[in-house]
């Protein structure tokens, strides 16, 4: 049985060619082959959203996609928002904002948020709570989440 | 959670795809965005080894009208239908529920296609589908029909699809575009949905865990006397008793108690939104 995929892949601008087993997940390949640690693993059932990347600019469930599909396409984690040392708008206005506490959801806030500020720059408040109601922050209460969201759209 | 070894097949057309889940049976499945397969397969509940991608295949995302019909490719994602301008000028209440349902991420990955066939008892489009009086189309290697999506779905995780045909479109016609649907969301899924369409307001479709959609027959006997739309509270009288009758499964989620009364309350939004109220309580 020939149970190995090739995948060509764009992870945070840098182009990477490998073999895997076919069933290797996305998040496997993410933590352990390319050693992008941000990539959180926790409910493991695409409800929490820790374990979010962005695939060609949209979210997705690292911990149910497989590694497989994402030939072809470009990977974003939160190591790939930094340019040049320089923190994105967003990830800085989480540190001002106080919107971490463990840290465990974070990665996956900042990349849901990232998503949608792809796609529409000047989101209402309506429209980042629904942006992110798919992840899941079991400190922060959310409010500092949603004002450093607002905060880093009006920058 | 990781799931046992498989062989991923990316065949480039239909007939390839059908014919190679024909031959390598039981063990075969299709695989769209995987949303519930891999999950199954993670779990150990499910077992394949042989996954036949079917992303890879030419048109099946295409959305388009074509003649009197809305026309969505089953490899379409919910979140490529709730972006579709073509869904939100003809069929705005699929635009609405498409960019609703669970999360971004499953909407960005799951496929409609796959939320048909999986028949997950608690899904929301087969509710409004049915009211939708949707057709569905299903291609096997040697044949291709088309099938009521009322007749599709058989009870919980059970369709009339057979193992190598795949489904390739959803077909509304247009003009019954126009209805509501509303849902009774607890966690991940809806406890209770209910649809139903501004051409035939006298037919109400509700989901509520139970299995396939179903049609709540009570409002036939208004047909002759109320012709429009309006009176809401009459439409709900008439339903009420098909409630109140309803064998309601009571588990883990909901008591049947409270999923009986959050089935009233989804009809009585469903009833109220077709006459542009948006809170029925309002008033
Ligand atoms: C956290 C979570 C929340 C959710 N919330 C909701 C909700 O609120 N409402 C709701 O309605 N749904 C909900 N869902 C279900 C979601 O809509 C489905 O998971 C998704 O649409 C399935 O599509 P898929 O492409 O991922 O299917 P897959 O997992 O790829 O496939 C599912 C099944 O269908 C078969 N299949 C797939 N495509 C085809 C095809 N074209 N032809 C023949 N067979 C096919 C596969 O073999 C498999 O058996 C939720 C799911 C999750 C994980
Ligand atoms: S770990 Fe993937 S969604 Fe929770
Ligand atoms: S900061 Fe701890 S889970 Fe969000």
């Amino acid at each position: 049985m020939d149970t190995s995929v090739d995948i060509s892949v764009e992870i945070n601008g840098v182009p990477v060619t490998r073999s895997a087993p076919a069933q290797t997940l996305l998040i496997d390949f993410l933590r352990d082959e390319m050693r992008l640690r941000s990539v959180k693993l926790s409910c493991d059932m695409e409800i929490c959203g820790a374990c979010t990347v962005l695939v060609d600019g949209l979210p997705m469930s690292s911990c149910t996609t497989l590694a497989a599909d994402v030939d072809g396409a470009k990977v974003t984690t939160v190591e790939g928002l930094i340019t040049d040392g320089v923190l994105d708008p967003l990830q800085q206005a989480f540190i001002d904002h106080g919107a971490v506490q463990c840290g465990f959801c974070t990665p996956g806030f900042i990349l849901a948020a990232k998503a949608l500020l792809l796609r529409n720059p000047s989101p209402t408040r309506a429209e980042i709570v629904s942006a992110l109601d798919g992840n899941i922050c079991r400190c922060t209460g959310y409010k500092k989440i949603v004002e450093a969201v607002r905060h880093a759209a009006s920058a | 959670m990781r799931p046992d070894p498989f062989t991923y097949h990316q065949p480039k057309s239909l007939a390839e795809a059908s014919s190679l889940v024909a031959e390598l049976g039981d063990g075969a499945a299709f695989y769209a965005g995987g949303t519930e397969l891999l999950l199954l397969m993670k779990m150990q509940l499910a077992e394949y080894r042989h996954l036949v991608n079917l992303k890879k295949i030419d048109g099946l995302k295409t959305i388009v009208v074509r003649h009197d019909r809305l026309i969505v490719g089953a490899l379409a994602t919910h979140h490529d239908i709730a972006l579709s301008t073509a869904v939100s000028k003809h069929c705005p209440s699929l635009s609405r529920l498409c960019g609703e349902i669970a999360n971004i991420r499953v909407r960005v990955a799951g496929t409609i296609g796959g939320n048909l066939c999986f028949a997950e008892p608690r899904a929301d489009p087969p509710v409004l589908l049915a009211a939708l009086d949707a057709v569905i189309r299903l291609v096997s290697a040697h044949a291709s029909r088309v099938i009521p999506a009322t007749e599709f779905f058989l009870g919980p995780f059970e369709t009339a699809r057979q193992p190598d045909e795949i489904l390739t479109t959803i077909e509304i016609p247009l003009g019954t575009g126009t209805a509501s649907v509303e849902r009774m969301k607890q966690g991940n899924y809806s406890l209770a949905t209910a649809a139903i369409s501004r051409n035939d307001c006298h037919r109400v479709w509700i989901g509520y865990g139970g299995g396939a959609p179903k049609q709540l027959d009570g409002t036939g006997a208004l047909l002759d006397r109320d012709n429009g739309c309006t009176g809401e509270e009459a439409l709900f009288s008439a339903v009420a008793a098909d409630i109140a009758d309803l064998e309601i499964p009571s588990d883990i989620e909901a008591g049947e108690y409270y999923r009986r009364h959050l089935i009233a309350v989804a009809v009585k939004r469903a009833l109220a939104s077709l006459n542009g109220i948006q809170n029925p309580w309002a008033h």
